[in-house]
């Protein structure tokens, strides 16, 4: 019984340990991004000498959304004869293919590449598929719902004018933020998880995440580098490891606002924030040593690094620590309950990664001039054990991967707006 | 070019006319002195610690004498913590009849069942929590099913580490928020407004900490030792965290506002 009493207060330590460090380094993020000087991004950079650009939009069922982003591109700020867009139609048995064909005919630069039969679902294939037809040099990616704005293609293009940049990440705005409670948490996430943490990362030269779409990447790096695993669902994150460790950068340009549907309904959030979890822990299955060993990265990117491979680990853990701090209130361990118990929550609610402190998402919302925002920050706690709940599945989900190698299935998230 | 999209209202971005432009939101940082950052984060956090700590022992001294005043048949003892002697009144307890734990656990047995069909109506948060809470019950009340003799706490234990609780969540108090507001540092009454704030926060807390305190002796006493885990694990520090993080929002809002009426400046270039 000692021995187990033993284990179970160690790993309420260690786990105090973890959740600090994430703690330390949200609060560091927020003082470097609240006045800090900030690292420019390349937005300042005229050239004519624009590279050719593919614009992947992948698509499975968008008919709700498909004509908004088509519509949007097509009035994109880029010179037509280097840009091309392919909506990648994967699977969709609605009038994906209709709208698709119907853009087409009148646009000739956008050249859809339907996917139908044996070829295996999901972004990550659709993807590597559009790679082997794209023309651009640098390929930019939105998912179907999202509005570019005119300007962005050449915003996101010219980062590549740095030959070190591999990959660039715009900023993530959900325009239904007032929709419901989930709408407007999830906005004032995000607003943390981009305007703090992602500019702060940039800002140190930490490891800012491309994050699959309000983005881009060198077309040639990313086929060299095998292109993307089938097997793995956050074909993003795996994007951002593997450009690292092979020495190149990305860019993180908070100038690049993008509109994005957020979900409206607690079980297509709950689905998606489980396969986040699952594709990201698989990420961290894959990429943990090479990050630890790498020789490419400096001791504070691999700090970082692994940090960001374990955001999405942490909520399993805080579930074990639920669970063990149960086991030691029964065992009758009240001592290590009473000092850790206040800290176990205080720790857990602050660390969440991409669901960001109160703190940092505070500070975002000054700094984006939206006081009356910092009042949803203590319904925040509706979404603790959501959160822990649905990310500690993912977790689950990636450990069943890892085991029996099976095949993932990508899981589409549902589309609310009227078409 | 004609837009080929149907007509709806997500294209209504709304254009707001500003009499000034300001930084864009991209590239600005917040107004910054650092001195003011130093002073507020010294004076917040050590003055508030030190009050925390210097009026401890006449804290719990009150809430044992109301305690005692509520609950009739309590009694009254005390604990050294570090050099302080925390007192503390509280009615004896009962354990669980072996019915009532049986009760609670095909309750909170069929409340997850339920809450983990796929037809529950209720929202998925709504469900987590309640999930939660259910789960807390069922390895509570199979504990007492099976180990009724061996649980290790009586009602003095209780007290003890509701005091050790409360106490953590009272040295929290100014170390989370003076940390966190001493971000802002738009103007010197930045100090003041944060500086009330905790103090604000520690009044709550005091009030809400007491009256707590008490409701879980009266359960503990009526209901029994069956709801104990529920005290620490879901009404315990996760309810704190809540209120704390309400006067932070709170702060906010009114300096913003305010400041704003004295037409302070925020932001500056962060290049």
């Amino acid at each position: 019984m000692g021995v187990l009493i033993f284990l179970l207060k160690a790993y309420m330590i260690l786990l105090m340990f973890i959740l600090l460090m994430y703690l330390i380094r949200h609060y560091f993020f927020t003082l470097n991004r609240a006045f800090g000087k900030q690292r420019l991004y390349y937005q300042d950079v005229l050239d004519e000498d624009l590279p050719t650009v593919s614009v992947l939009v992948p698509m499975h069922n968008e008919e709700k959304v498909a004509r908004y982003i088509l519509d949007l591109l097509v009035e994109a700020d880029y010179p037509k004869e280097k840009l091309e867009i392919i909506p990648i139609n994967d699977h969709s048995t609605d009038r994906t293919k209709e709208i698709l064909d119907e853009y087409a005919q009148k646009y000739p630069f956008i050249k859809p590449l339907h996917r139908y039969g044996d070829l295996p679902r999901g972004k990550q294939n659709g993807l590597n598929d559009a790679l082997k037809i794209a023309k651009g040099e640098v390929i930019i990616v939105y998912d179907a719902d999202y509005l570019p704005p005119k300007g962005q293609i050449r915003t996101l293009a010219v980062a590549f004018k740095d030959p070190q940049v591999g990959a660039v990440m715009g900023r993530v705005v959900p325009i239904n933020a007032g929709k419901n409670l989930l709408t407007r948490l999830l906005d004032i996430e995000r607003t943390g998880g981009y305007q703090v943490d992602q500019q702060a990362r940039y800002n140190l030269g930490l490891i800012p995440q491309y994050g699959g779409t309000v983005g881009g990447f060198r077309k040639d790096i990313v086929i060299k580098l095998g292109g993307f695993d089938a097997k793995i669902l956050a074909e993003d994150t795996e994007l951002t490891y593997k450009l690292y460790l092979n020495g190149y950068k990305v860019a993180y340009a908070n100038i690049a606002e993008c509109y994005e549907e957020a979900p409206e309904d607690w079980n297509v959030r709950a689905r998606q924030l489980r396969r986040w979890s699952r594709g990201h822990n698989q990420v961290m299955f894959k990429y943990l040593l090479p990050t630890l060993l790498s020789k490419k990265l400096s001791f504070w990117q691999k700090v970082d690094g692994l940090l960001l491979l374990m955001i999405y680990l942490q909520p399993f853990l805080i579930s074990l620590g639920l669970i063990d701090s149960l086991i030691l209130f029964f065992l009758g361990e009240m001592q290590i309950i009473g000092s850790y118990l206040f800290l176990l929550f205080i720790f857990a609610h602050n660390s969440f990664g991409n669901f960001a402190p109160f703190f940092e998402i505070g500070t975002a919302l000054v700094l984006d001039g939206v006081k009356e925002r910092v009042f949803l920050l203590p319904l925040m706690f509706f979404e603790f054990i959501f959160n822990i709940i649905y990310a500690s599945l993912g977790f689950i989900d990636a450990l069943i991967d890892l085991i029996t190698k099976r095949t993932v299935i990508w899981q589409k998230t549902e589309r609310f707006r009227n078409a | 070019m004609k837009s080929m999209a149907y007509p709806q209202d997500y294209s209504k971005i709304s254009k707001v006319e500003k009499p000034v432009i300001g930084y864009a939101r991209f590239g600005r940082v917040l107004k910054f002195n650092r001195y003011l950052f130093l002073l507020q984060l010294t004076l917040l956090l050590f003055v508030f610690e030190f009050l925390v700590i210097f009026l401890l022992e006449d804290y719990f001294k009150v809430l044992s004498s109301i305690t005692k005043r509520v609950l009739e048949d309590s009694y009254t003892k005390s604990y050294k913590f570090l050099k302080l002697t925390l007192e503390y009144s509280v009615s004896q307890g009962r354990l669980p009849t072996l019915q009532e734990s049986f009760i609670y656990l095909i309750l909170s047995l069929l409340s997850l069942l339920l809450l983990t069909r796929k037809s529950n109506p209720l929202p998925k948060y709504v469900s987590a929590w309640l999930m939660y809470i259910a789960f807390v019950y069922f390895v509570s009340s199979f504990y007492f099913l099976l180990f009724l003799e061996k649980f290790p706490y009586t009602e003095r234990d209780f007290a003890i580490l509701y005091l050790l609780q409360q106490t953590g969540v009272f040295i929290f108090i100014p170390l989370v928020l003076g940390l966190s507001l001493s971000v802002f540092t738009f103007s010197p009454l930045n100090l003041l407004f944060n500086a009330f704030t905790i103090l604000l926060t520690l009044i709550y807390s005091s009030v809400f900490g007491g009256i707590r305190y008490i409701f879980f002796v009266y359960v503990l006493k009526e209901f029994s030792y069956i709801h104990m885990p529920a005290m620490f694990f879901i009404f315990g520090p996760l309810l704190d965290f809540i209120y704390i993080v309400s006067f932070y929002s709170l702060c906010l809002y009114m300096t913003l506002r305010l400041l704003q009426k004295r037409q302070e400046a925020f932001y500056q270039w962060g290049f």
